[in-house]
């Protein structure tokens, strides 16, 4: 038995197959399904009236003001983006990589990203004073002769975030034609047989689909790795491009990428259990799984702490009075109380995943992850809102409150992604069938 | 068509006799041009300007009105009329507001409803002919209102006129007005005087005390004690504070001191030597804070020290016409014996408060007229509206005496009628306000070559012939003012709101928006208290203050400077009846004595401020000769961009500016700036271009730095911007393109000056504040300025539409525009000169110049952004400010 077999199920091939196709294709749901299900609904429509109510009236009605124009919408865009990081990690670095444990996560992680990617889209086109002129940063031939302004990371943005988007939905929906096929085939039903016929794009199963198959595979995850890197630096360079004490670091593309990864697998965390628990998965996803997954937040815990502690070592070096007077006060300002939260959800908590038992245990481990996630966000929150607060002129200082509809925005937006889980769940194989599978067979040959 | 109903010839006679209805249903009150008879030198698309004069307190300031096809946008000033020199004030420019505000009085009402002139014509004879009938105006500076008053007291010897003043002109005696020499005064000693400040003379003594800094740099030095900052003590080199009642024994030491006693405090002491220092050169200023007895003295040191200064007539002086009391009139009121009062122009409930309303109660009759239904139309039977001045013809004297003529700019918006025929009509048939103010001037100057002089007169803004004319002043009788009480208590000083002045401005959104110099407050006033009084309190802790039988419950402002045991309020605020802008805005304050007691109450109220904190931080931001150091050039990996044409830029000299804001009113009126109202910039939001932010200086002064945009040469906020909105042009101007802006605000977050404005809401139109979005204030914007919709971003453009014009001035005329003739809107209205703008590449002109000075310094200079904005530093001469 090699050291991967732990990420294996016991289960015969045709008993992973049933446990993840069954919920799909027998539908039974019960109360639990349908609570969650219309409480994400209700979020929805939060959403959506708090989306109209701002085309409605402006961006007046979020705390955005004079100098400190962003704002909740620009950090829960890093925050979603941030949370869409993991699953392209999980199945294009671990593929590559050869790290057989992904196979019973990446499927739900990669819908995770798909969903995230699309939430987090949605923040910067809403946040624009004249949204529906959103279309400008894109270079189509205009009859005026205008272009995008390159220099600008908001275009670089635009590109990385819809290439993401793209790549996300490409790769997770091809990760699962054979998945749909063995739906397709297993389904009694005429629609639903239909249905996933029409997902699988004809899979029948034939070695050449097969090597047809791993090779675009490969190809895609080689491609999603420069990807995922790519569209979290570029968030980093929203900032980092920009003359702000707290924005102007060459750390932030780096730094953001972790941090992504860091609330990525977190948001991994706290999926992977709920799935685990409502689809009935513990046999697929074994607490070796969350081990190395807290593995993975231990490290990324401590690249963030390194990157917090050089960003206040190169305030002090730099020697700028701009920078170290808002090193500064995000300790004793205005906000500090989020900072030192931040700082313990983000450094101090995660050190508990140095000991087994937090790392084996849910009942440790999905609090941490979520705190994670909460510390991420404030996070994103303070780079956001810090910076102009303090900017170089005192005289334009100015603090950002959220207004209510800064709240139920964000809000909504998670319940947005909830229900499009709930959907997921519904009609989709939560975990690779044909990957366990294989990794079994693999297993079993070795 | 045939039968019953209405054949076709009918319906046609039916329909020209309804069109007929309709047209004689109108007004066509007077005769109409076609407009083919274009106005003289009128060009459609170029305005034209016309020479008047705005009333401040009463008293004159000349000014040029920018009309485009018959709508006044804009006002400068007149630089032939002596007391403006060229510069405005913040209630000059946004005088066109008030012409156009909605709230304004439309109709004459009779108790609230709707009636005709004709009706208050009759009622206005009825009452004029009541024996002990009273006529109450406020500071009349109109030769023409003084003639007419002259012979309404003659022709209705039972009448009486009784006048009142809310806002003193600084340096006003009450029989003289003191003209100091600036040209040959080293020396100023001032005890709580703030020439510089709010009032009619704020632009000339700006104009004058800043030549004499400029010019005189080494030996110009005043010495301000006041209780609490003003904008005087801001300008001074050095400056003490203390307690209201203290200045007066500071004037007797002073006269001690020049009889040789050693005085008690060392700050005395040393006024006393730079009295000395200068013979022949000095002068004390005296403020409205002093006894009689203090007034006296310092006219005995003025006269003893040989000060250059000039008493002058004041501008409310009338030969043989004296006001009766108001004390006296209140008293009459309460006893039933004015039957009729007639309030022109004034507003004495709000102004005098409790003790009038009170005694208004017992007359029968009461009239008033004014150009806004205010607390006192809303307790007169009558109401008669009153054209502003902007419609109206009269004329006006200056604080120094000059007169100038006051002209309609456009045809009255409303049913409203000029003062001087409401006078007219109390007696006569009511003439047109034209034939009265010309009868007037025909009797100065006779039939000869009155049309050439009127003519001249009307053109220039300013009467020829007419100017300062000596007074010798009695001298304030010592018993005239009597000393402060002591006691319990924090001692007030109680001045004029320098946004909206004794409260007739309130309803003007521009002015209720323009911040409060020291504490950047808008929207509302504050009680200032020194840090050692307000200590265990906050900013907007609510305090009740109490004197006099007096109470007012206000939040506080911590001020620096501000003297301990002692406190500063700003009236004009708590008005009651001042439209959907002004009412319910602050609290009142008059009432308040002298002394009161303080009492901190539960709760808090949110003051609304523009800038919070007022400490550098150790930046340099606003520097000073002392802090001055040179930077070496920074290496780039660009290439410096070279400009073939014009390069403009502007150098701001902060030592000049005063902090008055008349800068921020000019560019808000120029460039159609929204208001934003209280609660948006509660939220922090606010729409200013042109903003002066305040600073506290290493030495405990207090500084002005007036912050436009940038114009960067290596914008940090062009490469952000996705769309190319902003962008630079081939003159330098960093520019925004309004219709390609879609919003992201990143070029905001990038700047570090943080000048650039958001429309969060549509602050034009539909989300404006109040009533700032109605139809009619359309008229009021500049044609040559778009107007911004919502979700755009905007700012300073270093008023690029006045760049264009003069361009295509030259191109006509086929030369380069030369130095000085584009001029942006805050450079024209600095009543201190202290902007400079102009075109770098002419090696020749004021702003490269400028740039030379070796007090100049560039903003945050070390971002590397080398900003086409410039500063010229502070020039402090050491440390100041120290509590006696």
């Amino acid at each position: 038995m090699t050291a991967a077999a732990r990420y294996l199920s016991d289960l015969p091939d045709a008993a992973v197959t049933g446990t993840v196709a069954a919920p799909v294709l027998e539908q039974r749901f019960g109360r639990g399904w349908w609570t969650g299900f219309l409480i994400s609904l209700a979020l929805t429509v939060v959403m959506i009236v708090s989306i109209v109510w701002l085309l409605w009236k402006g961006v007046g009605v979020w705390g955005v003001n004079t100098s400190n124009v962003w704002g909740f919408a620009l950090a829960n865009y890093v925050w979603w983006i941030g949370i869409g990081n993991a699953g392209t990690l999980i199945s294009s670095m671990l593929l590559l990589t050869r790290q057989r444990w992904r196979a019973s996560i990446s499927r739900f992680a990669e819908a995770m990203t798909l969903f995230a990617a699309a939430i987090a889209g949605l923040f910067p086109i809403v946040h624009l004073g004249r949204p529906w002129l959103f279309y400008w940063l894109v270079p189509y031939p205009d009859t005026m002769g205008v272009y995008p302004q390159w220099r600008s990371p908001l275009v670089w943005d635009f590109f990385a975030i819809a290439a993401y988007i793209l790549f996300s939905l490409m790769f997770w929906y091809t990760g699962a034609l054979p998945d749909f096929a063995t739906l397709r085939d297993r389904a009694t039903t005429r629609g639903r047989q239909v249905f996933y016929g029409i997902l699988a794009l004809g899979w029948r199963n034939s070695a050449r689909h097969w090597k047809i198959y791993e090779s675009y595979y490969l190809a895609m995850a080689a491609l999603g790795v420069p990807m995922v890197v790519s569209v979290h630096s570029v968030v980093g360079l929203d900032f980092a491009a920009g003359l702000m004490p707290g924005w102007q670091e060459t750390i932030f593309p780096p730094y953001f990428v972790v941090g992504a990864m860091y609330s990525g697998f977190a948001m991994v965390v706290v999926l992977a259990a709920s799935i685990r628990w409502g689809l009935g998965l513990q046999a697929l996803i074994k607490p070796a799984h969350f081990d190395v997954m807290a593995k993975v937040l231990l490290f990324s815990a401590l690249v963030m702490s390194l990157s917090y502690a050089t960003e206040w070592f190169f305030a002090w070096y730099s020697k700028d009075q701009a920078d170290r007077y808002l090193v500064w006060w995000e300790f004793f300002g205005t906000y500090g109380p989020i900072y030192i939260t931040m700082l313990a959800c983000n450094c101090v908590i995660p050190q508990l995943l140095w000991f087994r038992f937090a790392r084996r245990s849910l009942a440790w481990l999905v609090p941490i992850a979520i705190l994670i996630n909460v510390g991420m966000w404030l996070e994103r929150i303070l780079i956001v809102v810090v910076t102009p607060a303090r900017g170089h002129l005192p005289s334009q200082w100015s603090i950002f409150w959220p207004t209510i509809w800064d709240w139920l925005l964000l809000a909504g937006s998670l319940g947005f992604f909830a229900l499009m889980f709930f959907l997921f769940v519904r009609l989709i194989p939560a975990a690779s069938m044909h990957e366990v599978k294989a990794r079994q067979y693999e297993e079993a040959q070795a | 068509m045939s039968g019953a109903g209405t054949t076709r010839r009918d319906a046609l006679k039916m329909f020209a006799a309804g069109a007929a209805t309709l047209v004689a249903g109108c007004k066509p009150a007077e005769h109409i041009s076609p407009y083919r008879d274009m106005p003289e030198g009128m060009v459609p698309g170029l305005p034209l300007f016309y020479a008047t004069s705005l009333p401040l307190a009463g008293a004159g300031r000349g000014m040029l009105i920018e009309t485009h096809e018959g709508r006044p946008t804009k006002v400068h000033g007149n630089p032939l009329h002596p007391a403006s020199l060229g510069g405005t004030d913040v209630f000059a420019e946004a005088a066109v507001l008030d012409l156009f505000d909605p709230s304004r009085a439309g109709v004459p009402l009779q108790s609230g409803k709707p009636a005709s002139w004709s009706a208050v014509d009759a009622a206005l004879g009825a009452a004029s002919e009541k024996d002990g009938a009273v006529l109450l105006t406020g500071p009349v500076g109109s030769p023409t209102m003084a003639r007419q008053i002259t012979a309404l007291l003659k022709a209705r010897p039972g009448m009486r006129w009784v006048s009142y003043g809310t806002v003193d002109p600084a340096l006003r005696l009450p029989d003289a007005q003191i003209w100091p020499d600036f040209g040959q005064l080293d020396a100023i000693i001032s005890l709580g005087a703030d020439p510089l400040g709010p009032g009619p003379g704020q632009m000339v003594f700006a104009r004058q005390w800043a030549g004499a800094k400029r010019d005189r740099r080494a030996a110009f030095r005043a010495h301000v004690f006041e209780p609490g900052p003003t904008l005087t003590g801001a300008q001074a080199q050095r400056r003490t504070t203390v307690r209201p009642s203290e200045l007066s024994d500071i004037a007797q030491a002073l006269l001690a001191g020049l009889d040789g006693a050693t005085p008690a405090s060392g700050f005395v002491a040393e006024a006393m030597e730079m009295l000395r220092a200068a013979p022949g050169r000095a002068a004390v200023f005296g403020g409205p804070d002093l006894t009689g007895a203090a007034e006296a003295a310092i006219m005995q040191i003025n006269r003893r020290l040989g000060a250059p200064l000039r008493y002058l007539r004041p501008f409310d002086y009338w030969e043989g016409l004296s006001p009766a009391s108001i004390d006296t009139l209140v008293a009459d009121m309460a006893a039933g014996r004015v039957p009729a009062l007639i309030a022109l122009g004034a507003n004495p409930v709000y102004d005098l408060g409790g003790r009038f309303t009170q005694a208004l109660g017992g007359v029968k009759e009461v009239l008033h007229f004014g150009t806004s239904v205010n607390e006192t139309a809303t307790r007169s039977g009558w109401h008669g509206p009153l054209h502003h001045p902007l419609e109206d013809w009269s004329d006006l004297r200056a604080i120094d005496g000059t007169v100038g003529l006051v002209q309609p700019v456009i045809a009255p918006l409303h049913d409203s009628r000029s003062v001087h025929r409401v006078l007219d009509a109390m007696t006569g048939p009511g003439a047109d306000p034209y034939a009265i103010l010309q009868e007037t001037w025909r009797g100065h100057w006779g039939d000869a070559d009155f049309k050439d002089r009127w003519m001249q007169a009307l053109h220039d803004g300013v009467v020829a012939g007419t100017g300062p004319e000596d007074t010798t002043p009695k001298g304030a009788s010592p018993a005239a003012v009597p000393a402060r009480k002591g006691g319990e208590g924090i001692e007030l000083s109680i001045r004029p709101s320098p946004s909206v002045l004794d409260g007739s401005f309130a309803s003007n959104a521009w002015l209720q928006e323009c911040p409060e110099p020291f504490t950047k407050q808008v929207w509302g006033n504050a009680l200032w208290l020194s840090p050692q009084d307000a200590e265990g309190m906050e900013d907007g802790d609510l305090v009740q203050l109490a004197s006099d039988g007096a109470e007012v419950t206000l939040p506080i402002l911590i001020v620096e400077g501000q003297a301990s045991q002692s406190g500063t309020l700003h009236f004009g605020y708590g008005r009651e009846d001042a439209g959907p802008i002004g009412t319910g805005i602050g609290q009142r304050v008059q009432d308040l004595g002298s002394v009161a007691t303080l009492r901190r109450i539960e709760g808090r109220e949110e003051i609304r401020q523009v800038q919070t904190d007022f400490s550098q931080h150790g930046r340099n931001l606003l520097q000073t000769t002392q802090t001055l150091t040179e930077l070496p050039p920074r290496p780039s990996f660009y290439e410096p961009r070279e400009y073939d044409g014009y390069a403009w830029g502007m150098v701001i000299d902060t030592d000049a500016c005063i902090g008055c804001n008349a800068c921020m009113i000019a560019c808000q009126s120029e460039n159609n700036i929204p208001v934003v109202g209280p609660g948006e910039i509660a939220r922090g939001r606010n729409m200013h271009w042109m903003r002066v932010d305040g600073y506290t200086m290493d030495n405990g002064g207090h500084g002005f730095q007036p912050v436009p945009c940038m114009h960067c040469e290596e914008a940090p906020c062009e490469p952000v911007c996705p769309v190319e909105a902003s962008v630079h042009d081939s003159e330098g101007l960093n520019v925004q393109v309004y219709n390609r802006c879609i919003g992201t605000r990143f070029c905001q977050a990038n700047c570090p000056y943080k000048v650039r404005r958001f429309n969060f809401y549509d602050y034009t139109d539909k989300e404006a504040f109040e009533n700032q979005g109605a139809d009619l204030l359309q008229a009021l914007r500049n044609p040559d300025v778009s107007v911004r919709s919502r979700g755009v971003m905007e700012k300073c453009t270093y008023c690029v539409q006045r760049i264009s014009s003069a361009r295509r001035t030259v191109k006509k005329e086929n030369r380069a525009i030369a130095d000085g003739e584009v001029v942006t809107a805050c450079q024209s209205a600095c009543p201190s000169e202290a902007i400079t703008f102009g075109d770098l590449n002419d090696p020749g002109s004021a702003v490269t110049r400028a740039k030379q000075d070796p007090r100049h310094y560039t903003l945050l200079e070390h971002l590397g952004t080398r900003p086409r904005t410039t500063y010229l530093a502070r020039v402090e001469p050491g440390p100041r400010e120290e509590e006696s």
